[in-house]
Protein backbone atom coordinates (compact mmCIF):
# COMPACT_ATOMS: atom_id res chain seq x y z
CA UNK A 1 0.00 0.00 0.00
CA UNK A 2 1.44 3.52 -0.63
CA UNK A 3 2.56 5.23 1.84
CA UNK A 4 0.52 8.53 2.14
CA UNK A 5 -3.05 8.14 0.04
CA UNK A 6 -5.24 10.96 -0.43
CA UNK A 7 -8.72 10.21 -0.86
CA UNK A 8 -11.27 12.94 -2.37
CA UNK A 9 -10.19 15.55 -0.33
CA UNK A 10 -11.86 18.86 -0.54
CA UNK A 11 -11.46 22.17 1.03
CA UNK A 12 -14.17 24.95 0.44
CA UNK A 13 -14.27 28.55 2.01
CA UNK A 14 -17.22 30.62 1.98
CA UNK A 15 -18.40 29.87 -2.01
CA UNK A 16 -14.33 29.13 -2.98
CA UNK A 17 -13.30 25.51 -3.31
CA UNK A 18 -9.69 25.95 -3.17
CA UNK A 19 -9.53 21.91 -3.13
CA UNK A 20 -11.62 20.04 -5.14
CA UNK A 21 -12.05 15.94 -4.38
CA UNK A 22 -8.49 14.86 -4.90
CA UNK A 23 -7.23 11.69 -4.88
CA UNK A 24 -3.32 11.14 -4.91
CA UNK A 25 -1.16 7.69 -3.98
CA UNK A 26 2.45 8.60 -2.65
CA UNK A 27 4.79 5.53 -2.85
CA UNK A 28 7.34 5.26 0.38
CA UNK A 29 10.16 6.97 -1.01
CA UNK A 30 9.42 8.51 -4.16
CA UNK A 31 9.59 12.25 -5.07
CA UNK A 32 6.43 14.29 -6.62
CA UNK A 33 6.75 17.50 -7.58
CA UNK A 34 3.89 19.55 -7.33
CA UNK A 35 3.07 22.24 -9.94
CA UNK A 36 0.03 24.93 -10.80
CA UNK A 37 -0.95 28.11 -11.14
CA UNK A 38 -1.19 30.17 -8.38
CA UNK A 39 -4.04 29.80 -6.43
CA UNK A 40 -4.20 26.54 -7.69
CA UNK A 41 -4.81 25.27 -3.88
CA UNK A 42 -1.33 23.52 -3.76
CA UNK A 43 -0.82 25.09 -0.35
CA UNK A 44 -4.33 25.01 1.08
CA UNK A 45 -3.11 20.74 0.00
CA UNK A 46 -0.61 20.91 2.49
CA UNK A 47 -2.28 22.61 5.10
CA UNK A 48 -4.87 19.88 4.66
CA UNK A 49 -2.63 17.15 4.94
CA UNK A 50 -0.72 18.69 7.54
CA UNK A 51 -3.61 19.27 9.60
CA UNK A 52 -3.38 23.04 10.30
CA UNK A 53 -7.22 23.11 8.51
CA UNK A 54 -9.44 20.24 8.45
CA UNK A 55 -11.54 19.30 4.80
CA UNK A 56 -14.85 19.76 4.28
CA UNK A 57 -14.48 16.11 2.67
CA UNK A 58 -12.23 13.09 1.84
CA UNK A 59 -9.90 11.60 3.85
CA UNK A 60 -5.86 11.31 4.47
CA UNK A 61 -4.08 8.05 5.24
CA UNK A 62 -0.71 8.57 6.31
CA UNK A 63 1.30 4.92 7.05
CA UNK A 64 -1.95 3.13 6.85
CA UNK A 65 -3.50 5.04 9.93
CA UNK A 66 -6.54 7.65 9.07
CA UNK A 67 -5.10 10.94 10.33
CA UNK A 68 -8.03 13.05 8.68
CA UNK A 69 -8.49 15.34 11.55
CA UNK A 70 -5.17 15.15 13.60
CA UNK A 71 -3.75 18.38 14.80
CA UNK A 72 -0.50 19.50 13.26
CA UNK A 73 1.17 18.74 16.39
CA UNK A 74 0.06 14.90 15.97
CA UNK A 75 0.63 14.77 12.09
CA UNK A 76 3.93 15.91 12.44
CA UNK A 77 4.72 13.28 15.67
CA UNK A 78 4.00 10.88 13.58
CA UNK A 79 6.38 11.77 10.60
CA UNK A 80 4.44 13.84 8.11
CA UNK A 81 6.10 17.17 8.48
CA UNK A 82 5.92 20.31 6.75
CA UNK A 83 7.75 23.76 5.77
CA UNK A 84 6.26 27.00 5.12
CA UNK A 85 6.85 29.46 1.76
CA UNK A 86 6.93 32.19 4.30
CA UNK A 87 9.46 31.89 6.47
CA UNK A 88 8.35 31.20 10.43
CA UNK A 89 11.64 31.21 12.73
CA UNK A 90 11.63 31.78 16.00
CA UNK A 91 12.75 35.40 16.00
CA UNK A 92 13.80 35.28 19.63
CA UNK A 93 16.04 32.19 19.34
CA UNK A 94 19.15 31.62 17.97
CA UNK A 95 19.30 29.49 15.05
CA UNK A 96 20.76 26.42 17.18
CA UNK A 97 17.58 26.57 19.59
CA UNK A 98 15.07 27.08 16.74
CA UNK A 99 16.60 23.82 15.20
CA UNK A 100 16.81 22.44 18.84
CA UNK A 101 13.25 23.25 19.48
CA UNK A 102 12.76 19.82 17.15
CA UNK A 103 15.39 18.15 18.09
CA UNK A 104 13.92 17.96 21.64
CA UNK A 105 11.21 15.75 20.04
CA UNK A 106 13.57 12.98 20.54
CA UNK A 107 15.79 14.01 23.74
CA UNK A 108 14.36 15.52 27.17
CA UNK A 109 18.38 17.06 27.73
CA UNK A 110 18.74 20.79 26.77
CA UNK A 111 22.48 19.33 25.60
CA UNK A 112 21.25 15.95 23.95
CA UNK A 113 19.00 18.34 21.88
CA UNK A 114 21.34 20.76 21.16
CA UNK A 115 24.10 18.35 19.78
CA UNK A 116 21.66 17.44 17.67
CA UNK A 117 20.68 19.94 16.48
CA UNK A 118 24.17 21.25 15.68
CA UNK A 119 24.50 18.02 13.63
CA UNK A 120 21.64 18.92 11.69
CA UNK A 121 22.55 22.85 11.08
CA UNK A 122 25.95 21.16 10.00
CA UNK A 123 24.35 18.73 7.41
CA UNK A 124 22.21 21.96 5.67
CA UNK A 125 25.43 24.21 5.64
CA UNK A 126 24.05 26.54 8.41
CA UNK A 127 27.45 26.43 10.32
CA UNK A 128 28.25 30.20 9.62
CA UNK A 129 25.38 31.36 11.83
CA UNK A 130 24.81 28.62 14.98
CA UNK A 131 24.66 31.44 17.14
CA UNK A 132 23.07 34.04 14.95
CA UNK A 133 19.51 35.24 16.43
CA UNK A 134 16.75 33.60 13.20
CA UNK A 135 15.43 37.12 12.95
CA UNK A 136 18.41 38.49 11.11
CA UNK A 137 18.90 35.65 8.66
CA UNK A 138 19.09 36.53 5.07
CA UNK A 139 16.49 35.01 2.80
CA UNK A 140 18.47 31.98 1.89
CA UNK A 141 19.48 31.01 5.68
CA UNK A 142 16.12 31.10 6.47
CA UNK A 143 14.86 28.75 4.02
CA UNK A 144 17.81 26.72 5.47
CA UNK A 145 16.28 27.11 8.67
CA UNK A 146 12.98 26.29 8.13
CA UNK A 147 14.40 23.02 6.41
CA UNK A 148 17.00 22.67 9.31
CA UNK A 149 13.57 22.20 11.80
CA UNK A 150 11.52 19.76 9.19
CA UNK A 151 15.03 17.64 8.90
CA UNK A 152 15.55 17.62 12.39
CA UNK A 153 11.90 15.73 13.28
CA UNK A 154 13.57 12.64 11.13
CA UNK A 155 10.02 12.90 8.80
CA UNK A 156 9.16 9.82 6.84
CA UNK A 157 7.67 12.56 4.67
CA UNK A 158 8.64 15.90 3.95
CA UNK A 159 5.81 18.52 2.40
CA UNK A 160 8.31 21.45 1.13
CA UNK A 161 6.39 24.68 0.04
CA UNK A 162 8.25 26.66 -2.32
CA UNK A 163 12.07 26.35 -0.32
CA UNK A 164 13.60 27.67 -3.49
CA UNK A 165 11.54 30.79 -4.24
CA UNK A 166 13.43 34.32 -3.27
CA UNK A 167 16.98 32.95 -4.04
CA UNK A 168 19.14 33.63 -6.65
CA UNK A 169 20.27 30.64 -8.73
CA UNK A 170 23.76 30.02 -7.12
CA UNK A 171 21.46 29.73 -3.50
CA UNK A 172 19.27 27.25 -5.78
CA UNK A 173 21.97 24.90 -6.69
CA UNK A 174 23.14 23.82 -3.25
CA UNK A 175 19.76 23.59 -1.82
CA UNK A 176 18.91 21.39 -4.96
CA UNK A 177 22.12 19.53 -4.22
CA UNK A 178 20.49 19.09 -0.56
CA UNK A 179 17.44 18.00 -1.79
CA UNK A 180 18.66 14.91 -3.71
CA UNK A 181 20.80 13.69 -0.43
CA UNK A 182 17.64 14.12 1.80
CA UNK A 183 15.89 11.70 -1.03
CA UNK A 184 18.50 9.41 -1.50
CA UNK A 185 18.50 9.24 2.15
CA UNK A 186 15.06 7.67 1.90
CA UNK A 187 12.66 10.11 2.69
CA UNK A 188 9.55 10.61 0.48
CA UNK A 189 8.91 14.55 -0.69
CA UNK A 190 6.43 16.21 -1.60
CA UNK A 191 7.60 19.78 -3.49
CA UNK A 192 5.88 22.12 -4.25
CA UNK A 193 7.85 24.59 -6.97
CA UNK A 194 7.47 27.01 -9.44
CA UNK A 195 11.51 27.02 -10.37
CA UNK A 196 10.95 24.15 -13.35
CA UNK A 197 14.21 23.46 -13.28
CA UNK A 198 14.49 22.23 -9.97
CA UNK A 199 11.09 20.82 -10.44
CA UNK A 200 12.51 18.56 -13.75
CA UNK A 201 16.03 17.52 -12.29
CA UNK A 202 14.43 15.95 -9.09
CA UNK A 203 10.47 14.93 -9.53
CA UNK A 204 10.03 11.29 -10.62
CA UNK A 205 6.19 12.28 -10.71
CA UNK A 206 4.83 15.13 -11.33
CA UNK A 207 1.39 16.13 -10.21
CA UNK A 208 -0.08 19.90 -12.10
CA UNK A 209 -2.69 20.74 -9.97
CA UNK A 210 -5.22 24.14 -11.49
CA UNK A 211 -8.32 25.72 -9.83
CA UNK A 212 -8.19 22.66 -6.54
CA UNK A 213 -8.05 19.90 -9.07
CA UNK A 214 -5.55 17.89 -10.35
CA UNK A 215 -4.77 18.59 -14.29
CA UNK A 216 -2.14 15.75 -14.46
CA UNK A 217 -0.46 13.24 -13.00
CA UNK A 218 2.49 10.83 -14.13
CA UNK A 219 5.68 11.06 -15.98
CA UNK A 220 7.20 14.85 -15.68
CA UNK A 221 8.78 14.73 -19.21
CA UNK A 222 4.67 13.71 -20.38
CA UNK A 223 3.19 15.78 -18.36
CA UNK A 224 4.82 19.05 -19.09
CA UNK A 225 4.84 17.83 -22.57
CA UNK A 226 0.81 17.81 -22.36
CA UNK A 227 -1.26 20.52 -24.09
CA UNK A 228 -3.62 21.36 -21.02
CA UNK A 229 -0.78 21.91 -18.76
CA UNK A 230 0.97 24.07 -21.48
CA UNK A 231 -2.28 26.47 -21.49
CA UNK A 232 -2.97 26.59 -17.72
CA UNK A 233 0.65 26.99 -16.46
CA UNK A 234 3.50 26.61 -18.26
CA UNK A 235 2.69 28.80 -21.35
CA UNK A 236 3.42 28.02 -24.88
CA UNK A 237 7.31 29.31 -24.52
CA UNK A 238 8.00 26.37 -22.41
CA UNK A 239 9.83 23.37 -23.98
CA UNK B 1 11.28 2.56 11.58
CA UNK B 2 15.11 3.61 11.22
CA UNK B 3 15.73 7.29 11.20
CA UNK B 4 16.98 7.31 7.34
CA UNK B 5 18.23 11.22 7.32
CA UNK B 6 20.96 10.30 10.39
CA UNK B 7 23.16 8.74 7.71
CA UNK B 8 24.97 11.58 6.15
CA UNK B 9 24.52 13.64 9.46
CA UNK B 10 28.03 15.35 10.31
CA UNK B 11 29.32 13.63 14.14
CA UNK B 12 29.24 16.77 16.18
CA UNK B 13 31.17 15.52 19.44
CA UNK B 14 29.29 16.15 22.62
CA UNK B 15 32.41 18.26 23.95
CA UNK B 16 31.96 21.28 21.08
CA UNK B 17 32.54 24.06 22.17
CA UNK B 18 30.03 25.78 20.22
CA UNK B 19 27.49 23.55 22.33
CA UNK B 20 28.81 25.74 25.93
CA UNK B 21 25.75 27.62 27.00
CA UNK B 22 28.25 30.38 29.01
CA UNK B 23 25.23 32.93 29.46
CA UNK B 24 23.42 30.75 31.65
CA UNK B 25 25.83 29.74 33.25
CA UNK B 26 27.20 32.93 33.95
CA UNK B 27 23.11 33.53 35.48
CA UNK B 28 23.38 30.94 37.40
CA UNK B 29 26.70 32.54 39.08
CA UNK B 30 25.09 35.47 38.85
CA UNK B 31 22.11 34.68 41.10
CA UNK B 32 23.97 33.01 43.65
CA UNK B 33 26.27 36.17 44.14
CA UNK B 34 23.12 38.44 44.15
CA UNK B 35 21.67 36.34 46.61
CA UNK B 36 24.23 35.92 49.01
CA UNK B 37 24.70 39.73 48.93
CA UNK B 38 20.87 40.21 49.83
CA UNK B 39 20.80 38.10 52.42
CA UNK B 40 23.56 39.62 54.01
CA UNK B 41 21.48 43.32 53.51
CA UNK B 42 19.87 42.77 57.15
CA UNK B 43 22.47 43.28 58.89
CA UNK B 44 23.57 46.80 57.86
CA UNK B 45 19.78 47.76 57.00
CA UNK B 46 17.87 49.87 59.49
CA UNK B 47 14.46 48.34 60.55
CA UNK B 48 12.57 51.27 57.90
CA UNK B 49 14.53 49.72 55.31
CA UNK B 50 13.56 46.74 55.79
CA UNK B 51 10.26 47.00 55.70
CA UNK B 52 10.31 48.64 51.95
CA UNK B 53 13.09 45.35 51.21
CA UNK B 54 9.93 43.03 52.83
CA UNK B 55 7.37 44.84 50.14
CA UNK B 56 10.05 45.15 47.64
CA UNK B 57 10.78 40.99 47.52
CA UNK B 58 6.32 40.53 47.48
CA UNK B 59 6.37 42.77 44.42
CA UNK B 60 9.52 40.56 42.81
CA UNK B 61 7.90 37.30 44.07
CA UNK B 62 4.79 38.11 41.85
CA UNK B 63 6.34 40.00 39.31
CA UNK B 64 8.97 36.58 38.35
CA UNK B 65 5.57 34.52 38.90
CA UNK B 66 3.89 36.87 36.04
CA UNK B 67 6.71 36.95 34.28
CA UNK B 68 6.70 33.10 33.16
CA UNK B 69 3.07 33.41 31.91
CA UNK B 70 3.46 36.63 30.41
CA UNK B 71 6.95 37.41 29.46
CA UNK B 72 8.39 33.56 28.35
CA UNK B 73 4.72 32.66 27.81
CA UNK B 74 3.32 35.12 25.22
CA UNK B 75 0.13 35.11 27.27
CA UNK B 76 -0.74 38.54 28.80
CA UNK B 77 -2.21 37.97 32.53
CA UNK B 78 -4.00 41.42 33.70
CA UNK B 79 -5.72 39.33 36.11
CA UNK B 80 -2.96 37.95 38.52
CA UNK B 81 -4.86 39.37 41.31
CA UNK B 82 -6.58 36.37 41.45
CA UNK B 83 -3.78 34.42 42.30
CA UNK B 84 -2.00 36.26 44.97
CA UNK B 85 -5.35 36.91 46.61
CA UNK B 86 -5.81 32.82 46.38
CA UNK B 87 -2.48 32.48 48.31
CA UNK B 88 -3.53 35.06 50.67
CA UNK B 89 -6.63 33.94 51.67
CA UNK B 90 -5.66 30.70 51.30
CA UNK B 91 -3.37 31.51 53.66
CA UNK B 92 -5.64 33.59 56.19
CA UNK B 93 -8.62 30.95 56.14
CA UNK B 94 -6.77 28.27 56.62
CA UNK B 95 -4.59 29.56 59.92
CA UNK B 96 -7.66 31.48 61.48
CA UNK B 97 -10.36 28.68 60.97
CA UNK B 98 -7.73 25.50 61.19
CA UNK B 99 -4.75 26.61 62.61
CA UNK B 100 -2.89 25.43 60.01
CA UNK B 101 0.60 26.25 59.06
CA UNK B 102 1.44 29.03 56.24
CA UNK B 103 4.13 26.15 55.08
CA UNK B 104 1.07 23.98 54.59
CA UNK B 105 -0.88 26.76 53.06
CA UNK B 106 1.68 27.57 50.44
CA UNK B 107 1.37 24.23 49.09
CA UNK B 108 -2.38 24.27 49.48
CA UNK B 109 -2.80 27.28 48.00
CA UNK B 110 -0.27 27.14 44.92
CA UNK B 111 -2.50 23.85 44.06
CA UNK B 112 -5.07 26.26 44.36
CA UNK B 113 -3.68 28.81 41.86
CA UNK B 114 -2.21 26.12 39.22
CA UNK B 115 -5.99 24.44 39.30
CA UNK B 116 -7.81 28.04 39.04
CA UNK B 117 -5.28 29.15 36.27
CA UNK B 118 -4.91 26.47 33.97
CA UNK B 119 -8.90 26.57 34.18
CA UNK B 120 -9.24 29.85 33.04
CA UNK B 121 -6.37 29.76 30.66
CA UNK B 122 -7.52 26.89 29.56
CA UNK B 123 -11.31 28.56 28.45
CA UNK B 124 -9.39 31.21 27.08
CA UNK B 125 -7.42 29.54 24.73
CA UNK B 126 -10.08 27.03 23.49
CA UNK B 127 -11.68 30.56 22.38
CA UNK B 128 -8.85 31.59 21.16
CA UNK B 129 -8.41 34.78 22.95
CA UNK B 130 -5.14 36.20 22.85
CA UNK B 131 -3.38 39.46 23.44
CA UNK B 132 -5.77 42.22 24.87
CA UNK B 133 -8.86 40.03 24.55
CA UNK B 134 -6.72 37.50 26.71
CA UNK B 135 -5.67 40.40 29.39
CA UNK B 136 -9.04 41.69 29.32
CA UNK B 137 -10.51 37.74 30.34
CA UNK B 138 -7.98 37.38 33.07
CA UNK B 139 -8.77 40.74 34.47
CA UNK B 140 -12.42 39.71 34.48
CA UNK B 141 -12.01 36.26 36.13
CA UNK B 142 -10.11 38.38 38.80
CA UNK B 143 -12.77 40.98 39.50
CA UNK B 144 -15.48 37.49 39.65
CA UNK B 145 -12.90 36.40 42.71
CA UNK B 146 -12.96 39.44 44.01
CA UNK B 147 -16.85 39.71 44.15
CA UNK B 148 -16.71 36.41 44.93
CA UNK B 149 -14.70 36.83 48.10
CA UNK B 150 -16.76 39.67 49.04
CA UNK B 151 -19.93 37.59 49.12
CA UNK B 152 -18.90 34.59 51.03
CA UNK B 153 -20.23 34.57 54.86
CA UNK B 154 -17.42 31.37 54.96
CA UNK B 155 -14.57 34.65 54.08
CA UNK B 156 -15.80 36.91 55.99
CA UNK B 157 -17.06 38.97 52.99
CA UNK B 158 -15.42 42.45 53.08
CA UNK B 159 -14.68 42.44 56.36
CA UNK B 160 -11.35 40.35 55.90
CA UNK B 161 -8.77 38.45 58.16
CA UNK B 162 -6.73 39.07 61.21
CA UNK B 163 -3.92 37.15 61.59
CA UNK B 164 -4.10 36.17 65.75
CA UNK B 165 -0.80 36.89 67.02
CA UNK B 166 1.13 33.89 68.91
CA UNK B 167 2.79 34.86 72.29
CA UNK B 168 6.54 33.34 70.81
CA UNK B 169 8.32 32.93 67.66
CA UNK B 170 7.51 30.08 65.33
CA UNK B 171 8.73 29.59 62.59
CA UNK B 172 6.46 26.62 61.41
CA UNK B 173 3.85 29.22 61.87
CA UNK B 174 5.92 32.13 60.27
CA UNK B 175 5.77 34.49 62.91
CA UNK B 176 8.30 35.79 64.45
CA UNK B 177 8.55 39.32 66.89
CA UNK B 178 8.70 42.43 65.23
CA UNK B 179 11.51 43.46 63.26
CA UNK B 180 12.89 40.10 62.68
CA UNK B 181 14.85 39.51 60.08
CA UNK B 182 13.32 36.15 59.15
CA UNK B 183 10.48 38.34 57.63
CA UNK B 184 13.04 39.54 54.94
CA UNK B 185 14.97 36.03 54.82
CA UNK B 186 12.05 33.80 53.79
CA UNK B 187 10.62 35.93 50.79
CA UNK B 188 14.22 36.43 49.93
CA UNK B 189 14.37 31.86 49.83
CA UNK B 190 11.43 32.15 47.61
CA UNK B 191 12.48 34.56 45.42
CA UNK B 192 15.77 32.92 44.70
CA UNK B 193 13.99 29.67 44.62
CA UNK B 194 11.89 31.46 41.66
CA UNK B 195 14.47 32.88 39.79
CA UNK B 196 16.88 29.31 39.80
CA UNK B 197 13.63 27.70 38.40
CA UNK B 198 13.03 30.35 35.82
CA UNK B 199 16.30 29.64 34.53
CA UNK B 200 16.04 25.83 34.66
CA UNK B 201 12.41 26.34 33.35
CA UNK B 202 13.22 28.94 30.41
CA UNK B 203 16.37 26.26 29.44
CA UNK B 204 14.26 22.99 29.51
CA UNK B 205 12.39 21.30 26.83
CA UNK B 206 9.07 22.45 28.20
CA UNK B 207 10.60 25.90 28.32
CA UNK B 208 11.80 26.33 24.65
CA UNK B 209 8.87 24.74 23.39
CA UNK B 210 6.50 27.43 24.83
CA UNK B 211 9.08 30.24 23.99
CA UNK B 212 8.88 28.84 20.29
CA UNK B 213 4.93 28.54 20.95
CA UNK B 214 4.95 32.06 22.07
CA UNK B 215 7.25 33.36 19.04
CA UNK B 216 4.97 31.51 16.30
CA UNK B 217 2.37 29.65 17.15
CA UNK B 218 1.76 27.46 13.96
CA UNK B 219 5.62 26.76 12.71
CA UNK B 220 5.77 25.49 16.46
CA UNK B 221 2.28 23.20 15.94
CA UNK B 222 4.07 21.93 12.72
CA UNK B 223 6.92 20.91 14.87
CA UNK B 224 5.00 18.15 16.78
CA UNK B 225 4.29 20.33 20.06
CA UNK B 226 0.89 20.30 21.93
CA UNK B 227 0.90 23.97 21.78
CA UNK B 228 -1.90 24.14 24.51
CA UNK B 229 -0.27 21.38 26.81
CA UNK B 230 2.83 23.24 27.32
CA UNK B 231 0.80 26.69 27.68
CA UNK B 232 -1.32 25.45 30.71
CA UNK B 233 1.95 24.09 31.85
CA UNK B 234 3.20 27.56 32.02
CA UNK B 235 0.24 29.00 33.18
CA UNK B 236 -0.06 26.88 36.27
CA UNK B 237 3.93 27.80 37.03
CA UNK B 238 3.24 31.36 36.94
CA UNK B 239 -0.03 31.00 38.65
CA UNK B 240 1.73 28.86 41.83
CA UNK B 241 4.03 31.20 42.46
CA UNK B 242 2.66 34.18 42.50
CA UNK B 243 0.28 32.32 45.22
CA UNK B 244 3.53 32.66 47.24
CA UNK B 245 3.49 36.14 47.55
CA UNK B 246 0.18 36.31 48.34
CA UNK B 247 0.92 33.88 51.67
CA UNK B 248 3.68 36.35 52.42
CA UNK B 249 1.57 39.48 52.51
CA UNK B 250 -1.01 37.83 54.78
CA UNK B 251 1.95 36.65 57.40
CA UNK B 252 3.71 39.66 57.14
CA UNK B 253 0.80 42.51 57.48
CA UNK B 254 -1.04 40.26 59.68
CA UNK B 255 -4.16 41.33 57.85
CA UNK B 256 -5.74 40.44 54.47
CA UNK B 257 -8.92 42.25 52.73
CA UNK B 258 -10.82 41.37 49.77
CA UNK B 259 -9.34 44.45 47.82
CA UNK B 260 -5.63 44.27 49.03
CA UNK B 261 -5.87 40.07 47.70
CA UNK B 262 -7.74 40.63 44.69
CA UNK B 263 -8.28 44.57 43.75
CA UNK B 264 -6.87 45.47 40.52
CA UNK B 265 -4.48 47.31 41.82
CA UNK B 266 -3.05 44.15 42.59
CA UNK B 267 -2.73 42.71 39.23
CA UNK B 268 -0.79 46.03 38.33
CA UNK B 269 1.69 45.10 40.92
CA UNK B 270 2.38 42.32 39.42
CA UNK B 271 3.02 43.73 35.74
CA UNK B 272 4.57 47.27 36.54
CA UNK B 273 7.90 45.60 38.29
CA UNK B 274 8.26 42.97 35.41
CA UNK B 275 7.72 45.98 32.06
CA UNK B 276 9.62 48.59 34.26
CA UNK B 277 12.58 45.69 34.73
CA UNK B 278 12.21 43.68 31.17
CA UNK B 279 9.59 40.93 30.28
CA UNK B 280 10.63 37.80 29.23
CA UNK B 281 13.79 38.45 31.32
CA UNK B 282 14.89 36.31 34.32
CA UNK B 283 16.16 39.78 36.31
CA UNK B 284 13.64 42.29 34.43
CA UNK B 285 11.22 41.63 37.56
CA UNK B 286 14.15 41.89 40.35
CA UNK B 287 15.11 45.18 38.64
CA UNK B 288 11.35 46.57 38.50
CA UNK B 289 10.72 45.43 41.67
CA UNK B 290 13.63 47.13 43.18
CA UNK B 291 12.18 50.73 41.40
CA UNK B 292 8.47 49.97 42.64
CA UNK B 293 8.94 48.87 45.60
CA UNK B 294 10.52 51.95 47.21
CA UNK B 295 8.64 53.99 45.17
CA UNK B 296 5.12 52.86 46.71
CA UNK B 297 6.36 53.12 49.76
CA UNK B 298 7.52 56.65 48.95
CA UNK B 299 4.21 57.52 47.76
CA UNK B 300 2.55 56.20 50.45
CA UNK B 301 4.41 58.26 52.86
CA UNK B 302 3.83 61.57 50.80
CA UNK B 303 -0.04 60.74 50.99
CA UNK B 304 -0.01 59.60 54.55
CA UNK B 305 1.87 63.28 55.63
CA UNK B 306 2.60 65.28 52.36
CA UNK B 307 5.11 68.28 52.52
CA UNK B 308 3.72 71.49 52.65
CA UNK B 309 3.28 72.26 49.47
CA UNK B 310 1.72 69.04 48.65
CA UNK B 311 -0.63 69.36 50.98
CA UNK B 312 -3.40 68.98 48.69
CA UNK B 313 -2.74 65.19 48.32
CA UNK B 314 -3.38 64.74 51.95
CA UNK B 315 -5.44 61.57 51.88
CA UNK B 316 -5.69 61.53 48.07
CA UNK B 317 -6.11 57.51 47.33
CA UNK B 318 -4.86 56.17 43.71
CA UNK B 319 -1.55 58.41 43.45
CA UNK B 320 0.78 55.38 43.49
CA UNK B 321 -1.34 54.21 40.25
CA UNK B 322 -0.82 57.53 38.42
CA UNK B 323 2.83 57.76 39.18
CA UNK B 324 2.53 54.15 37.95
CA UNK B 325 1.54 54.96 35.11
CA UNK B 326 3.64 57.96 34.10
CA UNK B 327 6.89 55.63 35.01
CA UNK B 328 5.03 53.22 32.65
CA UNK B 329 5.14 55.58 29.90
CA UNK B 330 8.21 56.50 30.21
CA UNK B 331 9.94 53.45 30.26
CA UNK B 332 7.72 51.97 27.36
CA UNK B 333 8.74 55.17 25.13
CA UNK B 334 12.34 55.01 26.13
CA UNK B 335 13.19 51.75 26.81
CA UNK B 336 10.85 49.46 25.29
CA UNK B 337 12.68 46.14 26.84
CA UNK B 338 12.27 47.45 30.32
CA UNK B 339 15.42 48.87 32.20
CA UNK B 340 17.42 45.21 32.55
CA UNK B 341 16.37 44.38 29.20
CA UNK B 342 18.03 47.65 27.32
CA UNK B 343 21.41 47.72 29.04
CA UNK B 344 21.94 43.63 28.49
CA UNK B 345 21.16 44.80 24.50
CA UNK B 346 23.54 47.88 24.54
CA UNK B 347 26.12 45.52 26.81
CA UNK B 348 25.73 42.39 24.28
CA UNK B 349 28.74 41.23 22.55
Amino acid sequence: MSLLVVEGLTKSFAGLTAVSSVDIAVEDQEFLGIIGPNGAGKTTLFSLLSGQIAPTAGRVVFDGRDITGWSPAKVASAGLVRTFQLMRPFESMSVLDNVAVATHHRHRSRRAARLHALEVIERVRLTDYVHAPSGNLPTAGLKRLELARALALEPRVLLLDEVLAGLVPAERAPIIELLREIHADGVTVLFVEHIMAAVMALSQRLLVMAEGKELALGDPQEVVADPRVVEAYLGEDYT
Amino acid sequence: MTAPTTERTVEVRADDPRLKDRSTARTYVALVVVLAVAAALPLVMGEQTETVAVRTLIFAIMAVGWNLMSGYGGMFSFGHAAFFGIGAYTDAYLLVEHGTSPWISMIVGAAISAAAGTFIAFLCLRYRLAGAYFALATFAFAQVYLLAVQNLDFLRRTEGFNVPLLPENSWWMMQFEQGSHNYYWIPLAILGLGLVGTVAFVNSRQGQYVQAVRDDQVAAASLGINVMRVRLLTVALSCAFTSLAGVIYTQYYFFVGPEQAFGSAVSVNAIVPAVIGGIGTVWGPVVGALVVGPLSEWIANVLRDPPAFLDFLQGVAGLDVAVYAALLIIIVLFMPKGIYGTLRDRFRP
